[in-house]
């Protein structure tokens, strides 16, 4: 699977490129608006991350050259600006998603696999994880071959994990992927511990190893060893 | 009361007493002309009839001489000064009693004292009396109305410059400022009020862009390096010879960009809120935000054991942006939560043109004054003190008004449309 980054400041750029590649993509970096803009039109990508905010040029104006090239890749739009114009915008020229900075890797990284599952095999590809397999479609999780019933908050937690196998997720992560912006009027991560204990016992007694482990109480790492 | 009706009222005001006072006058001197007219025949024939009989033979009956224009009878009173009088006469021929004017004239002749009545029917007068009169009503209301049409028209005329400004202003959108125009106009005191609302738009949509530009770069600014901060730390807490305390180190400061990005962004919404950056969309449904709020909020409530009662006595209508809604039910919603007491009640009541939310908590009450200042916490709580805050600015600048009571353990915020 192959990425491009296009990202003016690169302590970000090089950040998220190092995330990605540890999750086995191939990372093509733009720096400027001229360097996507020339790499747009003689590469094709599986996904763009795409900063609206760029030297010499606006975020915006890539992703309509991508439209007007009828590109297949996905996009994401990432922008400091959390105006809702741009968001509206931004989705109204075609791109797929659009997160605002800071955001974290594990969640740029989930998008980043939702896009590419959706767009290459029109949501009909497994997630594969030794024992578990996930339909994503149907949402509907197998383990051992038997289905699970997982709740909506459950499984968007497993997908979650399975995208960001062996990482270390921070709660915070977690708690915005599963409640949005707006889990901060929450006053702790009570609830995510009780959704992850649940997710945890459905797990075991469906006779699946305990992936998921608390790291020192600051996050979460879903991994096999 | 509208400008041209208020003008048409004291136009009224003033012209009725005028027409009334100028009809009675002319209706006193017509009668007085009429009058005037009909006595000065009976002076003529009076004159005319002393001459006649001066002339007689001195044995001659005047008495004789009555005829229906003068009534002449033996008096034994001395001769008296003239009079005029009104009176009525049987008139046969219409079997009725006319009005007539009379001369009385006192005369001597031959040692004798002979009263003369001169009589002249004043019927045809009050006649022409009448039509005049009749006249008169018909041509002043004509005038009237006619003057009343000419005043509506000129004002309607002569405002309209103003009232297309005023159309103008009172629409006026902080998004679309640049749009608006207030034109050149013949009259130099509109056209002096419209230059000045020109210049004042100009400046006005001048700080909004400013601030707009500001708030924009500001953000821009902040949670650039804010991402890359976060963005680091996430990448570094992936090593997996990290120690547990460097993890909890690196997690804690993790913890503490998210707060500060959160603060930024609560900040910039503020000034955004107060720079009306949000325009507000067509009617929005309290209770449906309510509905979405109360199920969002469901595992926070599940955890306290806190029962939410929603009693809905009709759909409050707000006229705000989506965004603004959400934040402003959102964060009433989660105040009442976070100070609510395990396994209480909340209770929201929604009217019409009113939203309540009470809750009951052993906290005392808030300091009203400091309430809805920035920064004030009421506890040691997670929250950045800019909840309530947030929540007085969208009020205010969404004409809202919100008040907060309490009485011994129940808390209430009430929302009424100002």
């Amino acid at each position: 699977m192959k990425l491009l980054i296009i990202e003016d400041e690169q302590a970000l750029r090089d950040a998220i490129q190092q995330y990605m590649e540890t999750q086995g993509y191939l990372c093509e970096i733009a720096g400027n608006f001229e360097e996507a803009m020339d790499k747009i039109d003689y590469y094709e990508y599986d996904c763009i991350v795409v900063d609206i905010g760029l030297p010499m040029g606006s975020g915006l104006d890539i992703v309509k050259e991508l439209k007007s090239i009828k590109s297949k890749a996905g996009i994401i739009i990432i922008s400091a600006r959390d105006a809702v114009d741009d968001k509206v915008m931004g989705l109204q020229l075609g791109s797929d998603d659009y997160l605002t900075k800071p955001f974290h890797l594990s969640e740029l990284n989930a998008r980043v696999a939702a896009i590419i599952r959706r767009r290459n095999f029109g949501g009909e590809e497994k997630i594969l994880f030794n024992e578990i397999e996930i339909h994503p479609a149907a949402k509907s999780v197998k383990m051992n071959d038997k289905y699970l019933d997982l709740t909506q908050k459950e499984y968007d937690l497993l997908v979650y994990f399975i995208s960001n196998r062996g990482r270390l997720i921070t709660k915070s992560a977690l708690a915005q992927h599963i409640w949005g912006d707006q889990y901060d009027q929450a006053e702790s991560y009570d609830f995510l511990y009780t959704h992850i204990k649940n997710l945890r016992k459905k797990m075991m007694e469906s006779g699946t190893a305990d992936y998921i482990k608390n790291i020192y109480g600051t996050g979460y790492k879903f991994t096999d060893n | 009361m509208k400008l041209l009706t208020r003008t048409t009222t004291y136009y009224l005001l003033f012209s009725l007493p005028l027409l009334l006072l100028s009809g009675l006058f002319l209706y006193y001197s017509i009668e007085r002309a009429l009058q005037h007219e009909v006595d000065e025949e009976l002076e003529n024939s009076k004159v005319i009839w002393i001459q006649h009989l001066n002339n007689l033979p001195a044995d001659k009956d005047i008495l004789e001489l009555n005829n229906p224009y003068v009534q002449i009878e033996k008096t034994n009173i001395a001769p008296a000064s003239n009079y005029y009088s009104d009176t009525l006469v049987y008139e046969p021929l219409e079997n009725g009693k006319d009005p007539y004017r009379n001369l009385t004239v006192f005369i001597n002749h031959n040692n004798q004292h002979y009263k003369l009545s001169f009589q002249r029917s004043v019927l045809e007068h009050k006649a022409v009396f009448k039509k005049l009169i009749l006249l008169m009503i018909y041509v002043f209301g004509g005038l009237l109305l006619l003057f009343l049409m000419i005043n509506f028209y000129i004002n309607k005329k002569l405002w309209k410059p103003f009232n297309t400004s005023l159309q103008k202003i009172t629409t006026l959108n902080m998004q679309q400022l640049q749009q608006v125009h207030f034109d050149a106009v013949a009259i130099s005191e509109f056209n002096a009020l419209n230059n000045s609302l020109n210049a004042m738009t100009k400046k006005m949509q001048g700080d909004y862009l400013s601030m707009k530009t500001f708030t924009q770069n500001a953000s821009h600014e902040i949670q650039t390096p804010l991402a890359i901060i976060q963005s680091k730390l996430e990448l570094l807490m992936q090593d997996n010879l990290l120690t547990e305390q460097q993890i909890v180190a690196i997690s804690s400061a993790f913890e503490a960009t998210q707060r500060l990005s959160k603060l930024n962004q609560a900040l910039l919404l503020i000034t955004k809120i107060e720079n009306n950056q949000f325009e507000a969309s067509e009617a929005l449904s309290v209770k449906g935000v309510v509905e979405k709020y109360r199920s969002f909020f469901a595992e926070l409530l599940d955890q306290k054991k806190i029962t939410v009662s929603v009693n809905v006595h009709g759909d409050w209508l707000l006229s705000i942006h989506p965004l603004l809604a959400d934040m402003l039910i959102s964060n009433l919603f989660s105040n009442a939560i976070r100070y609510s007491s395990q396994g209480s009640n909340i209770t929201v009541e929604i009217n019409q043109d009113s939203f309540e939310i009470i809750n009951t908590s052993t906290l005392p009450s808030i300091d009203a004054t400091r309430l809805f200042q920035r920064f004030v916490k009421h506890d040691s709580t997670t929250g950045n003190g800019l909840g309530l805050a947030i929540v007085k600015e969208i009020c205010d600048t969404n004409a809202i008004n919100i008040r907060y009571t309490h009485n011994n353990t129940t808390h209430r915020f009430k929302l009424t449309a100002s």
